[in-house]
């Protein structure tokens, strides 16, 4: 064989292998950078939520009524409470805080209707409760070992061992095209869900 | 060049495959079942709002409606008079292709079950009013009919591209301009709501405005604006075979809109996304984990009235841009995403009422939720809010586009904020009980819904209270500069406590005295909403 079209060739190969390498490496930016890299926390995004529910009795202690996985998002807890309000922690089995969250442990209420032409119409209530029932949607972690419960002076109201609970993981269904764009969503596998994060 | 070649064939191979792993993967998770709800669901959507696909045919023909149901006149040629009766639960829906504010093709029809007027699909005549360039060839062809295809179809009938707005419309009574048939723009209703997508309708292609929007096989989309602000100066005729020598573009509208100043924010509206999903997003900044999740769901708004409950939804959201919150788009706007619990896509095709709304919101885990927001359908203008939980709003909140019960809401359930008016109660988030020297006493902004300020300037309420002074405590440096500006006004909450400016978003100006305050929050009420939402991105 001629030397030149032997390494005419071999240029050709390493071409084309050079260009299958490239395109992976666009997609895998592509799929990687706009898809978990644009999340800020590492706060789960999964349609799988740990729904807790809990009595408060009137001294602000927790007592669990119910705890189950549910299909679907949870909430993120991360809004900052000015007072009243339950700290809660999540804990691995080392004990590591892996999240933290704050919900409110009092409401004010606050009823208002407005009239536009007589003041003597108006309508105005407010009010501070206890919640009573809390239900909360909690990120799932599947190393968390317990939930911890405290008050804003850290002292604590309830821990639940997870272990001591039968968690059955239920079935998903398949959530591309929900409107959430979840965590194994990203803008080439579910474009429908992620493409509005990216402003598309 | 031959390289370049083979390198886009072989990234288009790549993504393709991706997509093809992906439609897979999506094969493996879902069950036969699945799909065959999601097909049942999607058939009730179509039904419900009238999907029109792309494949609808342009019929250029006479229009078939009975010429007993058409205006004998040409009710276009002079100032329509609103024909409005208020009836809550009913209304119309108005679609347009409207071409330089022009109304081209439409189709208009009645909502409810309660008005009498005349659904109907037509375009715009004599045919020269489709001849955009003036070459003396129309340049369009619009479809027609007898209005029950809740959509209007146009075609690029030209060599060249047009662009072209597909514009909806929602009246919220049964609105007409010749007492007959169902009309709703600007110019019958000041109040109705508008959203537009602008297209560009490439030479020989086929599009369907519907009451969701523009869809066709070969057009190019221009995200614009939506509007909840009452519509330009379009009045297609109300009848589709009406023929008239000069079609009027009426520029005034009958029903006079009270506006906001024209150097307050304006609303930058966002489309309203794709309605097949469970979880709508109206606005959405970012992962669900960074930002804090706001939900709106719709409480008495019957499955026909879902599209009105959008436009609602789509108002709400957009209301906080009327504000100053426009110029803390990083710090407070850009932390939150906005959906709609799309309760026909999840409970069926029935009416949520607002009692189920509010039973279901604390279990609910279909769209991720931080907040809640219930649209009430009752014309009840106000809210309930529960701090830190979420809040509802009556529709007639947004009879008006100065209202802004909506935000004064948030401002409670996301912000923690007082209210600025005599409550009976106040939260020291944006009130104090400590008055500046001057002592100020009397308030120059009467809340009494009638009187306009007087003397709000005045030095004596211009000195800062010194829970806002920053030459008195020490302040950090969003304090330093948010607290710029402040004031002290007697009356928040209770009449013995002060507020930083003269009117505000938590006050109820809105209704009555609207100054270039009455869109802002104050220093001390955006200072409290920056620090509760920095944990988020």
């Amino acid at each position: 064989m001629d030397i030149n079209i032997f390494k005419g060739y071999l240029k050709n190969r390493l071409f084309l292998i050079l260009l299958i390498a490239a395109s992976l490496l666009v997609v895998f930016f592509i799929t990687i950078f706009f898809g978990k890299l644009s999340k800020k926390n590492d706060i789960p995004v999964t349609p799988m939520t740990l729904q807790i529910e809990l009595a408060q009795s009137s001294d602000m202690k927790l007592q669990l009524q119910n705890i189950k996985l549910v299909e679907g998002y949870s909430a993120d807890y991360q809004f900052r409470f000015p007072n009243n309000y339950y700290q809660i922690d999540q804990n691995d089995r080392q004990g590591k805080n892996i999240f933290h969250g704050q919900t409110p442990s009092k409401v004010t209420i606050i009823e208002e209707r407005f009239s536009t032409n007589n003041l003597e119409e108006e309508f105005h209530n407010q009010k501070e409760e206890l919640r009573g029932t809390i239900i909360l949607n909690l990120p799932y972690y599947k190393n968390a070992e317990s939930i911890r419960f405290s008050d804003e002076l850290n002292k604590e109201v309830l821990n639940i061992k997870l272990t001591d609970h039968l968690l059955t993981e239920p079935e998903l269904s398949n959530h591309c095209g929900d409107g959430i764009c979840a965590d194994n969503e990203n803008i080439l596998f579910c474009s429908k869900d992620c493409k509005i994060i990216l402003g598309l | 060049m031959k390289k370049i070649v083979s390198m886009i064939i072989l990234l288009f191979l790549i993504v393709s495959f991706s997509y093809g792993v992906s439609a897979q993967q999506s094969n493996d998770l879902s069950a036969q079942a699945e799909k065959k709800r999601q097909a049942i669901l999607r058939d009730i959507l179509m039904n419900l709002f009238n999907l029109s696909g792309n494949n609808v045919s342009v019929t250029p023909s006479p229009s078939s409606i009975s010429p007993t149901v058409l205006p004998s006149s040409t009710p276009t040629q002079r100032s329509v008079t609103p024909n409005i009766s208020n009836e809550v639960q009913s209304g119309v829906l108005q679609v347009d292709w409207v071409y330089a504010g022009q109304g081209i093709c439409w189709s208009a029809w009645t909502v409810g079950g309660i008005c009498t007027l005349s659904s109907h699909e037509g375009g715009i005549l004599p045919p020269s009013m489709k001849d955009f360039n003036r070459d003396g060839v129309i340049d369009v062809e619009c479809s027609e009919g007898d209005g029950s295809r809740h959509a209007t179809t146009i075609k690029n009938i030209s060599n060249s591209p047009i662009t072209i707005d597909c514009q909806r419309y929602a009246c919220r009574s049964c609105t007409s301009g010749n007492g007959t048939t169902a009309q709703c723009d600007g110019n019958i209703d000041s109040r109705a709501l508008r959203v537009v997508d602008t297209i560009t309708l490439t030479p020989g292609c086929t599009a369907t405005c519907t009451i969701n929007g523009a869809s066709g096989t070969c057009i190019e989309t221009t995200p614009t604006g939506t509007g909840t602000q009452p519509s330009p100066s379009v009045l297609p005729s109300p009848t589709p075979n009406f023929v008239s020598p000069t079609v009027t573009v009426v520029t005034t509208p009958v029903v006079t809109p009270t506006t906001l100043p024209t150097n307050q924010p304006q609303a930058t509206p966002t489309p309203i996304s794709d309605r097949d999903q469970a979880c709508i997003p109206i606005e959405v900044n970012g992962s669900s984990s960074d930002k804090l999740d706001i939900v709106i769901y719709g409480g008495d708004y019957t499955p026909d009235l879902f599209p009105f409950f959008l436009v609602d939804a789509q108002r709400a959201v957009d209301e906080l841009r009327r504000t100053n919150l426009t110029n803390y788009q990083s710090q407070i706007l850009n932390k939150m995403n906005w959906y709609v619990f799309n309760n026909i896509k999840i409970l069926g095709n029935k009416t949520l009422t607002k009692d189920d709304a509010q039973a279901i919101v604390a279990t609910q885990t279909t769209c991720p939720q931080d907040r809640y927001l219930i649209l009430v359908n009752k014309m009840y203008v106000g809210g309930v809010s529960r701090m830190g939980i979420g809040g509802a709003v009556g529709r007639g909140s947004f009879n008006n586009p100065n209202y802004l019960v909506s935000a004064h809401e948030w401002g409670h359930y996301v912000g923690f904020l007082s209210d600025e008016y005599d409550a009976g109660k106040y939260f020291t988030s944006n009130c104090t009980t400590q008055p500046s020297d001057s002592k100020p006493i009397r308030d120059p902004c009467p809340d009494d819904g009638i009187s306009a300020c007087t003397n709000e300037n005045d030095p004596i309420y211009a000195e800062p209270c010194p829970a806002w002074d920053c030459s008195k405590k020490s302040c950090d440096t969003l304090q330093q500069q948010l607290y710029l500006g402040s004031g002290c006004y007697p009356r928040c909450g209770i009449v013995g406590a002060y507020r930083a400016r003269p009117q505000s978003v938590m006050d109820r100006s809105f209704f009555s005295n609207v100054t270039d305050d009455t869109g802002k929050f104050n220093g001390p009420s955006l200072y409290n909403i920056i620090r509760k939402l920095e944990s988020y991105n």
